[in-house]
């Protein structure tokens, strides 16, 4: 095997890329409509929230156990035909370019919020999708390596809630399981699309190079990818408590803000300074997808200057997303549908491939790719 | 590629000056930097309010010497006091390093509500400031001169700060923790009654409120067994004292826990008292640390006038102020169920309260004189 | 291959033309023979060659020692070379490129007359440097050896360090007219073949004219000419090298230049000092840990102090405010300018530091340093905190063991500070995002260049653990025997615990 120079990613950067996708920008202000449903047993309704993560990794291990060279564009096109098939990516596109959009307007009111009121969202925008263009530019293997080490400073990150675990109380979550499990399922409902970004996983499997470790690194990513969240949701209702949450924005913000640290008055800024730095990552990733799949219609486009391209488009749209009520309004509709999408669009894709699994198919798609 | 770089390069020059263009952001020494905010209300006699928000800052003058100076706005809405005050103003305002939120009594009793409320939609604020409420108009307290300091916002911050330790006080008095116990099921806000005495300003007590209205007030000696009877962990000292002459002051460490028992709909309280320290002054009893049998009366001698103290205390509670103070709502609600419409204050005030307070000594220094 | 002719009056005009009739060429006409002459010469490169070594041993035996007659049937040059010539380094050829580059490269060529072969004489003496230790380098608890200007010697010294019938040592011609002898010296048993491959292709192709210093060549060869980072990892100091070639990376060596590179490299590397592996490794993953945290001193620390001053002053401590205010009251420039003013200041007091001699430096240093900074204050032009920030970040980066990448770093102060004055702190995380991209897209020779992805190498990234723990070569660079040492500790180890437990049943 040639060590050096190759292409592809690790499955351990496939694990990275997935979380990285996974998690942004949502999961700050994610407690709040959890809790607005399942009060303080909304860490519980995260892991049903998972559930949706957790099929899209199964079909996908489904599908990859029969192509595993192939991605879903390719299958797409293998099942539904040329026309169908790309009628279903162009769907599939639309839905990176949606949430790459929607993601970097919220990162935007975050900081307009916060840490950057003295600039226009344009200005902003501009700069966070130059950030993607610029991260997908490189192609997958340095996204990849990207996505590996931020998340090493995102497990930071993570961790600082511990130390704000003793100004916080056990009372705040207790009694556990009083609300109706019917009640906490809607709870995760209401938030799914905070975990969308797991479709990734369907256009950048056929690139691992250690292909035998695949399916323990998609249930890894999902795993540490719920674990990450139920303990956001957890460590903001332990120091909050649920009648204060729903009243914040990004609820987490606040927890982090208690953090004492010296020479620097309050570790939110710090807490946003760097998790900045992980949502461009996650923006980065939606960009890369989007222009991977925009790629994928019009073979033979250099892919770096395709990304580059592609940046005054999505900062526009970006920018239309950038109002607030218009976006979350949209956002509303618009996510159910791309999730509904998702589950129908690949379990039909991934019955079809099993259904034809022997005979002209094969046959035909080989001469195809032939 | 030589053209290529050129255009690079102009249109980072470009990026450059449209981001810093008319951006209106002042460097901090062209700010007024501010140590407290205060809120005064004014109410006349139709009913019309008028709010008056005094802001303390900073005033640096020749030769290194601060002083403080009080910006005053008044407005209809908090919300337009901001521009009353910028009229009087040579320098925009920071915010976010705010030492103390002073509220008048007059304003707390009026409710805080709409304080809460600016205060927590404005990221900028410093939410570890201190809150407190005075006996006067906010703004007589801000502008109140201590020597050596250059504002009463300083002092007052390290009055409240470091009265952690005794008393039973915590650390949280801060606004955070305002917001969260002001709407929060089961919980109380308290917030330090700060008045001026002839040495300056000083903690006299607790103002109390119900949500965001203040109802009454306790005194020290009172704040003190309530600060006992509330807080999870806090220090503070105790004593036991026949006349001037023999007595025996305790300095401990207090840790509550409860137990809540339901029976029907009938509640019953159990607030176990840990007290753990040492003897710093004794006047009364022989060395107790050599005497086990001393120690052991001691400890119940003490542990017998704290408890009376207690129930002194939680039966004015129940009759007079007839609020859930210990937070022992919180405790139920989070035993047998959330947001199921229940009037904590009424439960709490009619329901069983057994306090158990346990002594016990460790040290007694170097040596007893 | 041309070849000589038997006549040596044909033969010296073709040599003399060969090297250019401008050439200091030196060419001393003899004869040998007792009764029977024959016409001979010795051409050599003045300066380059030790006269007293041609005198003594090659004259004086030819011209005055030789009392025979020489059959012309005999191989009379390698008889003279066997008999004659007192000199250890004599070969015979009769390739005439041969004799070219030999008297280049300061040898000494014999011909005779009607032979056409010629001894090729080795008395090179070049008046070199002595080893001394580097200047630039010095530790405090290491060899004091470093490399010189001569590429033999360099050779030599890495020779005398690692024994190993594998150091195999490649040598390459770079520069047309300079010509300039370039050597790669790696292990074979270790190295990678598609890291050396890919080194070796790239440097046989360089195309220059003259092969101006290490640093020419560093650049010819890299994937990222635009990027501030070194991608390859140069020092004076014959240890560090020995220790990378040990890794399993490939020593570049151009002649006359005391400066080796290696390669591939990663980025933790130029954070790693000698003095790592001879102190205790609690301090030196400690120092590390420090060097560590210096990268980020440097680049944000000028940064997040403009943004402090400038956007998000509710940041400051609460307590520092007011003596920062204090101190900044009436200062003339805005802060963004006062900044980058006195980091010019800064970066020109180094860089004219650079260039003068020891004892102006140090006039320079006192008078840049102290005078110009007190007067500033004075004169409020700057304020004392920002002098004192400065100040942090300038020392901050002499810790950086690597001049390279110190400066490296140091040049990125300028992109953050820009950046933070268009968009405050998030200009500074948005700079970093861009640091982090970049960083992790640069290959060195293939090999990714930030290394994180492997946890065997953390022993030896950002700490220093125990050697014994270091059993395997760090996998970031590719190598073919990954198992440096053996288990050996544990052998006495367990000894001594049996033998305590027998002592104690």
């Amino acid at each position: 095997m040639k060590k050096v120079g190759t292409n592809d990613i690790t499955a351990n950067q496939y694990s990275f890329i997935i979380i990285g996708t996974m998690i942004g920008i949502a999961i700050l202000s994610a407690p709040k409509d959890l809790i607005k449903a399942a009060e303080q047993d909304a860490w519980i309704s995260v892991i049903f929230g998972m559930m949706y993560p957790f099929y899209l990794v199964i079909m996908g291990i489904l599908l990859f156990r029969r192509y595993p060279d192939k991605n879903i564009l390719q299958i797409s096109k293998i099942c539904f035909g040329n026309i169908g098939g790309g009628l279903f990516n162009f769907v599939f596109m639309l839905q990176f370019l949606f949430f790459a959009a929607t993601r970097s307007a919220g990162l935007d009111d975050i900081l307009q919020t916060y840490i950057a009121s003295f600039l226009t969202p344009a200005k902003l925008i501009a700069a966070f999708i130059l950030a993607a263009a610029f991260t997908a530019s490189f192609g997958l293997k340095v996204l990849g390596r990207v996505n590996e080490m931020i998340f090493y400073l995102m497990l930071i990150l993570i961790l600082c809630p511990i130390a704000v675990l003793r100004d916080g109380s056990i009372l705040n979550i207790m009694p556990m399981l009083q609300n109706s499990i019917g009640k906490i399922i809607v709870g995760s409902v209401q938030t799914v699309y905070s975990y969308s970004g797991i479709e990734i996983l369907f256009i950048i499997y056929p690139r691992i190079s250690d292909k035998e470790n695949m399916v323990k690194a998609s249930l890894k990513a999902v795993i540490a990818t719920a674990l990450i969240y139920v303990w956001f949701v957890f460590s903001t209702i332990y120091y909050l408590g649920i009648d204060i949450v729903p009243k914040y924005g990004w609820p987490f913000l606040s927890v982090t803000s208690s953090i004492n640290m010296p020479v620097i008055n309050n570790f939110r800024y710090i807490f946003l300074f760097l998790w900045s730095i992980v949502a461009l990552k996650t923006i980065s990733n939606y960009f890369f997808s989007f222009t991977l799949i925009f790629n994928d219609f019009f073979k033979g486009l250099d892919f770096k200057k395709l990304c580059y391209a592609m940046y005054p488009f999505v900062a526009y749209v970006t920018i239309l997303f950038s109002d607030e009520a218009f976006r979350r309004n949209i956002l509303r509709k618009a996510a159910p549908n791309f999730i509904l999408f998702n589950i129908i669009g690949i379990t039909l894709i991934v019955i079809i491939t099993y259904l034809k699994k022997e005979g002209k198919y094969e046959r035909k798609t080989n001469c195809n790719s032939n | 590629m030589k053209g290529k770089q050129t255009v690079i390069l102009i249109s980072l020059v470009l990026l450059f000056i449209s981001y810093i263009y008319n951006t209106n952001m002042k460097p901090v020494e062209n700010m007024q930097v501010l140590s407290g905010a205060g809120y005064d209300i004014i109410e006349e006699v139709d009913g019309h309010i008028t709010y008056s928000i005094p802001l303390s800052v900073y005033v640096f003058g020749e030769d290194n010497k601060i002083t403080g100076e009080i910006k005053t706005g008044i407005g209809s809405t908090i919300g337009l006091t901001r521009g009353d005050r910028q009229r009087k103003s040579d320098n925009k305002f920071l915010l976010g390093l705010e030492k103390v939120y002073v509220i008048s009594e007059d304003y707390a009793k009026f409710g805080i509500r709409n304080i809460l409320d600016v205060l927590f939609t404005n990221p900028e604020v410093n939410d570890m400031g201190a809150v407190i409420v005075y006996n006067g108009k906010a703004e007589e307290l801000l502008g109140y001169q201590v020597s050596g300091y250059a504002t009463s916002s300083d002092y007052l911050d390290g009055v409240i700060r470091n009265a952690q330790g005794y008393n039973f006080f915590t650390n949280n008095y801060k606004l955070t923790d305002v917001f969260v116990r002001v709407d929060s099921e089961g919980r109380k806000a308290l917030i330090p009654y700060v008045e001026i005495k002839k040495t300056g300003p000083e903690v006299t007590g607790f103002a109390i409120f119900n949500k965001d209205k203040m109802v009454d007030k306790v005194n020290m000696q009172e704040g003190k067994i309530l600060n006992l009877l509330r807080e999870k962990k806090a220090r503070g000292s105790l004593n036991l004292q026949k006349d001037a002459k023999s007595y025996v002051d305790y300095y401990c460490e207090a840790r509550r826990k409860v137990k809540v028992e339901k029976d029907g709909d009938n509640y019953k309280f159990i607030i176990d008292l840990n007290l753990e320290g040492d003897i710093i002054s004794n006047e009364e009893f022989p060395s107790v640390i050599d005497n086990p049998e001393l120690k052991k009366k001691l400890e119940a001698e003490l542990s017998d006038k704290i408890e009376a103290e207690c129930n002194a205390f939680i039966q004015k509670m129940k009759c007079e102020y007839k609020l859930d103070l210990l937070e022992l709502g919180r405790v139920a609600a989070a035993n047998f169920g959330r947001h199921q419409n229940k009037d904590w204050d009424k439960i709490v005030s009619t329901s069983d309260i057994k306090v158990k307070v346990k002594v016990k000594v460790d040290k007694e220094g170097r040596g007893n004189y | 291959m041309q070849t000589l002719t038997t006549d040596i009056r044909v033969n010296l005009k073709i040599i003399l033309s060969e090297i250019g009739t401008q050439s200091p060429v030196a060419v001393k006409e003899f004869i040998i023979g007792k009764t029977r002459f024959l016409n001979a010469a010795l051409i050599y490169n003045n300066g380059m060659v030790s006269k007293d070594m041609l005198n003594r041993d090659v004259l004086n035996p030819l011209m005055l020692q030789l009392s025979e007659d020489l059959n012309l049937n005999i191989n009379i040059p390698e008889y003279l070379s066997r008999k004659y010539i007192s000199l250890c380094n004599t070969v015979v050829r009769n390739n005439l490129e041969e004799a070219i580059s030999g008297i280049k490269t300061g040898k000494a060529v014999l011909i005779i007359d009607k032979i056409s072969s010629f001894i090729l004489i080795d008395a090179a003496e070049g008046n070199y440097r002595s080893i001394s230790e580097p200047v630039n380098e010095p530790v405090i608890r290491g060899p004091r050896e470093g490399f010189i200007e001569n590429i033999n010697t360099n050779i030599g010294i890495l020779r005398r360090r690692i024994k190993s019938k594998y150091l195999t040592v490649e040598k390459f011609i770079i520069g047309r007219h300079t010509q300039t002898e370039l050597a790669l010296v790696y292990l074979k048993d270790i190295v990678d073949d598609d890291v050396l491959n890919e080194i070796r292709e790239r440097i046989s192709v360089i195309d220059i004219d003259g092969a101006a210093g290490i640093g020419a060549i560093e650049q010819y060869i890299e994937k990222h000419p635009y990027s501030p980072f070194p991608q390859t990892f140069g020092t004076e100091r014959a240890d560090k090298i020995q220790a990378n070639l040990m890794e399993g990376r490939v020593a570049i060596i151009l002649d006359n230049v005391p400066f080796v590179i290696t390669a591939p490299a990663i980025f933790e590397e130029f954070f790693q000092a000698v003095e790592d592996y001879n102190q205790r490794s609690i301090v030196s993953s400690i120092t590390r840990f420090l060097r560590m945290l210096n990268i980020f001193i440097v680049i944000t620390m000028p940064a997040i102090y403009l943004t402090f001053v400038k956007y998000n002053s509710e940041l400051f401590p609460i307590n520092s405010v007011v003596p920062l205010v204090m101190s900044r009251k009436g200062i003339l420039l805005s802060p963004f300018l006062e900044i980058l003013a006195m980091e010019i200041v800064v970066e020109v007091l180094r860089e004219g530091g650079l260039r003068l001699p020891g004892k102006v430096g140090q006039v320079l240093s006192v008078v840049g340093g102290l005078i110009i900074g007190d007067a500033a204050i004075r004169a409020k032009f700057v304020s004392p905190t920002t002098l004192l920030i400065l100040g942090i970040t300038v020392v901050a980066t002499f810790v950086i063991p690597n001049y390279d990448m110190a400066i490296a770093i140091r040049v990125l102060r300028f992109p953050i500070l820009i950046l933070s004055e268009m968009m405050g702190m998030f200009g500074i995380a948005l700079g970093w995002y861009f640091i982090i991209v970049h960083i992790c897209s640069l290959e060195s020779f293939g090999v990714p260049y930030f290394s994180i992805n492997k946890p065997g190498d953390f022993k030896d990234l950002f700490i220093r653990t125990q050697f014994w723990k270091m059993n395997k070569r760090p996998e970031s660079i590719p190598n073919k025997d990954p198992v440096r040492q053996s288990d050996f500790r544990y052998k006495w180890l367990k000894g001594r615990k049996e033998n305590n437990e027998k002592g104690r049943n």
